[in-house]
């Protein structure tokens, strides 16, 4: 082999990684190195070393305790909504029919537009006193619900808001893999004599198996750090309802000032979103086996 | 191939450090005020979109006095406002000259990232008692830009349909909210209570403790859990209970309803009103008076202008200061906001604007009794301390803890992290 032939795949990846070096792992590295100082924010340069206090301070504090399960259960209901809703939209307008494009590009919409029109409009929505929701709900002889400020109805909210700006990635992506479905597969099935059921289930699903698996992946890694609608909607609260592991990096940041206890929060979200990657490697490596067998 | 894999790695790692080095900032000499330049401020009020665009004519006005200065402005909603100023001071960046919130002065001056103003202005500035607001352990960092009482307002076309007296007492601003409500319909009385809002909301709720006599502490320990706080406490869960309360509306919801006439009483600052002026609620339709509470004493909206320690442009950026607080800028600046507040120096209120705004009058009179939300002797520690007592208000509000354990927890909370 000759030298260039050696040197191509490096040069291919090397802008990719040279990106990566400056933009990723640089700031990363200097999170890992402020997780063990006191260093604040208007003085980013004059911490000193403090060990394992942020750590400890964190570990210790019922408050992380509320955020970690905060953030898993917010992640778990927001992928399971978007994703339900993205796959029974993909296959609601994957048959053809009368206005398809149309309705395909409605159900886009909450995709494309931008997230801080869709909290402005949300926030309208949930207005206690004027907003639609609760008309809607006086319309069915509901009483008002406080949708944004009730500690029990926070969560809910802000799931819900951020399953519909969601869902459409899901629909577009499962969408795709549906079509990718060889039509003599199901043409062979259905002659010998399956169900719509039974193609699904055994056509179908195992098909999409894949697509469905990774952008589950993608929908929990954005979920985890999900940021703006949760913050813009409730600023974590009410009564720390919505208080995610990301507010509480912003929070110690920017409003405390202190990166050190931030940068070891994030450091603490960052080993949540890696074990959430090792358990989609472990079923993926796991079903490709299965597959090979 | 090892030799081959060791060599590119380190020119990746070469080239990253120096695009990472090529990032950084050269010295450059700072000029005089004379030579002129680039002068770059930033204040949150420059987004209002009743007075936003006046006040930087008014600032403009400088480059009549100094014709190479070029004026530039950056413009950041009031949301991000601190998050921006010191993500970019952190960086060794940010404005020339920018507002600061006193309650965000503290921890700017703590961090030394101020230029001291001693000796910018002479003894021909006629600055008032509020700039004593802009000094640090004795130096001055700061000079006023605005200082912004609040008061009880109201729309007085709604009252007298509900047949209803401005209250004067927690018990009868209950009692006036629920009349209003039910003769009208129309939601009685509304103040900030979101932690969406936490800063503004911090020095909204200051209202409450300062009015029935409280405070965050003594200057030297924390009395967050003190009777007069638990009393407040109490007065602002009953206004919220009522039934006649805008449960859920932020501040931009809560003025927009009040500016349609669907609003009939609130507590605001100056800027409140200025905003809230339309063809449905006319500037003669809004009244205001002194709090409802026992003791005359308000909370206030302290807006100071800082210079930049990194400024490039000191000199310049000091001058524009020295030509701000000038008569005819100030009363320019004054006009500008509304006349209610306090600016840097003392100024009139012309007569025909009070008669067509008869609101500005309780401002005036509430001015001398408006204190600042910042924490006395934890100044710097005030975000933390807001953050700790509001989560406790949130709990007395939405989940009926009682007021008095509810400030006993947020004392103890709030002694744990940061002493006092």
């Amino acid at each position: 082999m000759s030298t260039r032939s050696r040197l191509a795949p490096y040069l291919f990846v090397g802008g990719a990684a040279v990106y990566l070096l400056v933009f990723t792992a640089t700031p990363l590295l200097r999170g890992v190195l402020l997780s063990f100082t006191d260093t604040k924010l208007l003085n980013p340069d004059g911490g000193e070393y403090v060990g394992l206090d942020n750590y400890h301070d964190l570990l210790v504090d019922d408050r992380f305790a509320s955020s970690v399960l905060t953030t898993i259960l917010y992640t778990a209901c927001t992928v399971a909504g978007a994703l339900l809703l993205g796959t029974a939209a993909a296959f609601a307008i994957n048959d053809g029919f009368r206005g398809r494009a149309v309705v395909r590009a409605i159900l886009t919409m909450p995709w494309a537009v931008p997230s801080i029109a869709v909290v402005l409009v949300f926030t309208w929505i949930f207005n206690v006193g004027d907003g639609v929701a609760n008309r809607g709900l006086a319309g069915l002889g509901i009483g008002e619900q406080g949708w944004l400020i009730d500690p029990d109805l926070g969560l809910l909210s802000v799931t819900a808001v951020s399953v519909w700006k969601v869902f459409p990635f899901i629909m577009l992506v499962v969408l795709a893999a549906l079509q990718s479905v060889p039509a003599e597969l199901r043409e062979s099935a259905r002659v010998d004599g399956a169900d719509r059921f039974t193609a699904l289930k055994e056509i179908v699903l195992p098909h999409i198996a894949p697509t469905l698996r990774i952008v589950a992946l993608l929908m929990t890694i954005w979920s985890l750090r999900r940021f703006e609608i949760i913050y813009l909607l409730t600023g974590g609260g009410p009564v720390d309802a919505t208080n995610t592991l990301v507010i509480n990096v912003y929070r110690e940041a920017f409003a405390n000032s202190d990166l050190g206890r931030a940068s070891a929060l994030g450091m603490l979200g960052l080993c949540l979103s890696l074990v959430v990657t090792v358990v989609y490697f472990v079923v993926e490596r796991r079903s490709a086996r299965r597959e090979e067998l | 191939m090892l030799r081959h894999r060791s060599a590119l790695l380190a020119a990746a790692v070469v080239a990253s450090l120096s695009l990472t080095a090529a990032c950084g900032d050269t010295d450059e000499p700072t000029k005089s005020a004379q030579d002129g330049g680039t002068l770059e401020i930033a204040h949150w009020d420059l987004l209002a979109p009743s007075y936003g665009a006046k006040m930087w004519e008014t600032f403009q006005g400088y480059q009549q006095q100094n014709a190479k200065a070029t004026l530039t402005k950056q413009e950041i909603t009031r949301a991000d406002y601190e998050t921006t100023i010191k993500t970019q001071i952190a960086a060794g960046g940010g404005p020339d000259v920018f507002a600061v919130a006193d309650t965000f002065l503290p921890e700017l001056a703590e961090a030394g990232v101020l230029e001291p103003l001693d000796g910018v202005f002479g003894a021909d500035a006629k600055l008032n008692v509020t700039n004593e607001g802009g000094k640090w352990r004795g130096k001055q960092l700061a000079i006023t830009a605005q200082i912004a009482p609040y008061a009880l307002l109201w729309n007085k076309d709604i009252l007298a349909q509900a047949g209803v007296q401005p209250p004067t007492t927690p018990e009868e601003l209950v009692t006036a909210a629920k009349t209003i409500k039910e003769k009208t319909g129309i939601t009685g009385f509304a103040v900030r209570h979101r932690i969406a809002e936490e800063n503004p909301w911090w020095i909204d709720f200051n209202n409450w403790p300062q009015g029935f006599g409280g405070g965050w502490s003594d200057g030297k320990t924390l009395t967050i859990d003190r009777p007069e706080n638990i009393a407040a406490l109490k007065a602002y869960k009953a206004v919220y209970d009522s039934g006649a309360f805008a449960v859920g509306d932020d501040a931009s919801t809560f003025r927009t309803k009040f500016k349609e006439g669907k609003l009939a009483m609130l507590i605001d600052a100056t800027g409140a009103p200025t905003a809230m002026i339309s063809d449905k609620v006319p500037g003669t339709s809004i009244m205001s008076s002194k709090l409802p509470f026992p003791g005359k004493n308000t909370s206030q909206v302290g807006i100071y202008f800082v210079v930049n320690k990194h400024s490039k442009n000191k000199d310049l950026a000091k001058d524009f200061l020295r030509w701000l607080v000038q008569p005819q800028p100030q009363q320019k600046l004054s006009e500008v906001i509304g006349n209610a507040s306090t600016v840097a120096v003392d100024t009139t209120v012309p007569e025909a604007y009070v008669k067509a705004n008869p609101w500005v009058t309780a401002y005036r009179e509430n001015a001398p009794f408006s204190h600042d939300a910042v924490v006395d002797g934890f100044e710097a520690k005030t975000p933390q301390i807001r953050h700790i007592v509001l989560q406790w208000v949130e709990k007395v509000l939405l989940q009926n803890v009682p007021p008095e354990e509810a400030l006993a927890k947020a004392a103890q909370e709030a002694k744990a992290a940061v002493g006092g």
